[in-house]
């Protein structure tokens, strides 16, 4: 009988490694598998003590009652303010990267101001912004959280961009400049496609925000355009909690940024390395 | 017939045949009535967000808008954001809320700044203030009114009760065994170290299976138990002359040893529970005894167990084994309630205020506190009395019978200007409790809090308003 060959200590490190991973993702995907179980729970599993890891059988009467109360609007809203304003940042900031890029728009100093702009804690200006918003009527509309989130992340889309342009070697734009594409085609023909993993990996970042954004939309909302995040606090009251509305909500509300996180992987790992070299 | 007396006739027939229609009216058809004018308009109002709101937007907000043609737009607002959005709107002036759900405790806040409408005018024009007198003392006296005004209705008969098992307390072999062990009866406990004894004593019985008691825990909660039980000890908030705070008394400290104290007979992570939790255990018979609001003793009761909107209350399995009692020492917190009010920025202030005499008149209160979905509980004096609501259940007498007793001996809320900050250091000083620090550090820092909010505020402003609150009856106990 042959013995089984025992590894080596390279290979035992390497397991150790594996298991000690195996071990951090699992506390890490906990929280994420108890939020799908509850959502699947009945009140009763909800409540049992102790805790059922399971629900008795899997339901789906918690999700229904967001589509039938109409809950789900808030992910409507949530996906229009934050999908509409992030491609207008990433329109217009990428043209913006553009100048600061190839033609030095500002000079030195310009696009360290701009980026500066979006460390501006958001509590500091909320209040300015809601009675600049009452004033002007944008309260509780999606023109005036579109704005809002454009405007918060277009710096970032600037900064992000210009880094990725500035890494495009200029001679492919010449050439194409030389072989008669003008200025937009150039952008739109060489620089596009070369800049593509890190355009990605800016729109899902600035979707990200405009998503998770709580502060500015429990300000500037009231009962037409609540969105996601808002939505949950709905159920939490003082004298009751819907752990069932609460778990379904969430899973809903996460399913948006792990679609666009997971189609976008392989562009979001290259466009955050490509911009970790470049400032 | 002599003319004199034919002229009387005529006078009284005149009188009965113009006065008729009127004593027909009552408050809720007046409102209606004259809305009828602002039909084809919308109003908006701040309701808590929650279960609370479904009365507007189930019942009442459609039901109002079919009756007058008003339509009502319910603003949903967790309870700990009510009052920053309130004066957010107020201060920048939108005037996008016409009516107001606003706790009692904030009055001071909200009508010193001018951010509600005195409703006194209304109250007249509309022949409301008659059936402002059904509005149990407790309420109507406290927590309607600041500076002489009315600024909002009391529509929430808040009050803390203690529910208990009637099966355990009643099992003779408890009783006996207890009676053995303490040398006096088994039976809803009169002071906190009966609730100790009583407590300890299931616990050693029955845990795991059933607890002596359970209570929520976690902010802002245990906050209205810490007040009732500073002030049935002895305690006072202030030094009524300097404004220097006194909770970290040895009265404040007795109560907070006693309150950590009880965790031990208490189920495992008690410290965590809020609201829900506490509701779960009991309505599930893990705990034998607990302190809450009226909706637990509806619930514990099965009483709209069937209804989609309560779907989240787990079943009760305590369903006519509950009995309903005051809490120790006998004078339970009015914690927190709601008045109805009218925002001074609004642009449709008597179509707001026709809309919250509705909601609040003697008819229609009556039918929303039995809606089985809702949190208002009963605040007017029909509403206990009401041989409808007592035939829901059969221990719903015995349930409003206390809710009408505790509201009567309640204490009042703290409430001063700034009130929400001095909650906070109540409530920050409960959670270092649970988390095991030292009970006397704690509250010295407490009080080191209540006296910078209280020069903040300035100190003879806030004494001012706290001579008005510590005059009322319900504030510190006769």
């Amino acid at each position: 009988m042959r013995l089984m060959k025992l590894p080596t200590r390279k290979g035992r490190v390497l397991v150790l490694r594996y298991i000690g991973a195996g071990v951090v993702t699992l506390l890490f995907l906990f929280p994420v598998y108890w939020l799908f179980m509850i959502s699947f729970k009945t009140p009763d599993e909800i409540y049992h003590v102790p805790p059922l890891w399971m629900p008795g059988q899997i339901q789906f009467s918690n999700y229904y009652v967001l589509f039938k109360d109409g809950d789900v609007m808030a992910i409507l809203n949530s996906l229009i303010v934050a999908g509409v304003s992030s491609a207008i940042a990433i329109i217009l900031g990428t043209l913006c990267a553009y100048s600061l890029a190839r033609f030095g728009t500002g000079g030195e100093n310009l696009a360290m101001w701009i980026i500066s702009q979006r460390m501006i804690p958001p509590i500091a200006v909320v209040f300015p912004i809601f009675l600049i918003y009452v004033y002007f009527g944008l309260v509780d509309g999606y023109f005036g959280l579109i704005v809002l989130y454009t405007a918060f992340n277009l710096p970032y889309v600037i900064w992000m961009m210009r880094g990725y342009i500035v890494d495009v070697p200029l001679e492919l734009e010449e050439s194409a400049l030389v072989d008669g594409l003008n200025r937009w085609q150039v952008i739109w023909k060489v620089v596009f496609p070369m800049v593509r993993p890190g355009l990605m990996a800016t729109s899902v970042f600035t979707f990200v925000f405009a998503w998770n954004d709580f502060l500015f939309a429990l300000v500037l909302t009231r009962t037409e355009v609540i969105t996601f995040p808002v939505m949950l606090t709905h159920y939490f009251g003082g004298q009751s909690n819907f752990w069932a509305k609460i778990a379904a909500m969430s899973v809903l509300g996460t399913l948006p940024i792990f679609v666009a996180v997971t189609v976008m992987q392989r562009y979001l790992v290259r466009g955050i390395s490509l911009g970790a070299v470049k400032g | 017939m002599k003319f004199r007396t034919l002229l009387g006739v005529a006078a009284i027939l005149a009188l009965t045949g113009v006065s008729a229609p009127a004593a027909d009216k009552d408050a809720a058809d007046i409102a209606v009535e004259a809305a009828k004018k602002y039909a084809g308009t919308t109003i908006s109002i701040v309701w808590e967000a929650g279960l609370q709101s479904l009365d507007p937007l189930n019942y009442s907000g459609p039901k109002w808008e079919k009756l007058t043609g008003i339509k009502v737009k319910v603003v949903e607002v967790p309870t700990d954001q009510m009052f920053t959005k309130i004066m957010q709107d107020f201060k920048s002036g939108a005037g996008a809320y016409d009516a107001l759900n606003v706790i009692p405790s904030w009055m001071p806040d909200l009508a010193g700044a001018g951010a509600l409408e005195p409703l006194d005018k209304y109250v007249d024009k509309f022949g409301y203030r008659d059936e402002l007198q059904d509005i149990a003392a407790a309420y109507r006296d406290n927590q309607m009114q600041y500076d002489g005004k009315i600024f909002g209705f009391p529509d929430d008969g808040d009050v803390m009760l203690l529910y208990y098992r009637k099966d355990i307390f009643e099992d003779p072999k408890m009783k006996e065994g207890f009676k053995a062990k303490f040398g006096y009866e088994l039976a809803p406990p009169k002071d906190w170290k009966q609730l100790d004894d009583i407590g300890q004593f299931i616990t050693d019985k029955m845990a795991p299976k059933v607890y002596g008691a359970g209570f929520f825990r976690t902010a802002p909660y245990p906050q209205y138990m810490f007040q009732e039980r500073f002030r049935m000890e002895g305690g006072k908030f202030f030094n009524a002359d300097t404004m220097k705070s006194t909770v970290n008394s040895d009265v404040g400290l007795k109560v907070f040893k006693q309150m950590l104290a009880e965790n031990k007979f208490m189920p495992p992570g008690v410290e965590q529970w809020n609201f829900v939790d506490n509701l779960a255990a009991f309505l599930q018979g893990t705990t034998a005894m607990t302190i809450s609001w009226p909706p637990y003793g509806r619930w514990a009761a099965g009483y709209g167990s069937g209804e989609e909107a309560l779907k989240w209350v787990p079943k009760s399995q305590v369903a006519g084994k509950v009995g309903y009692a005051l809490t120790p020492l006998g004078r339970p917190e009015l914690g927190v309630g709601f008045d109805l009010s009218v925002s001074a920025t609004s642009k449709n202030k008597e179509a707001a205020y026709l809309f919250i005499q509705w909601l609040n008149s003697k008819k229609t209160s009556l039918e929303r506190v039995q809606l089985p979905y809702t949190l208002r509980d009963p605040f007017r004096l029909s509403h206990y009395a009401s041989e409808k609501y007592r035939a829901l259940w059969p221990d719903a007498p015995a349930y409003l019978d206390t809710i009408k007793t505790s509201g009567e001996k309640g204490l009042l809320d703290l409430s001063l200007l700034q009130q929400d900050k001095y909650d906070e250091a109540m409530t920050k000083a409960i959670s270092s409790l649970w988390a095991g620090e030292d009970p006397k550090t704690i509250l010295d820092r407490m009080a080191q809090q209540f006296d910078a909010i209280t020069e903040k505020v300035g100190i003879e402003n806030q004494k001012a308003v706290y001579k008005v609150w510590a005059a009322k009856p319900g504030a510190y106990p006769q």
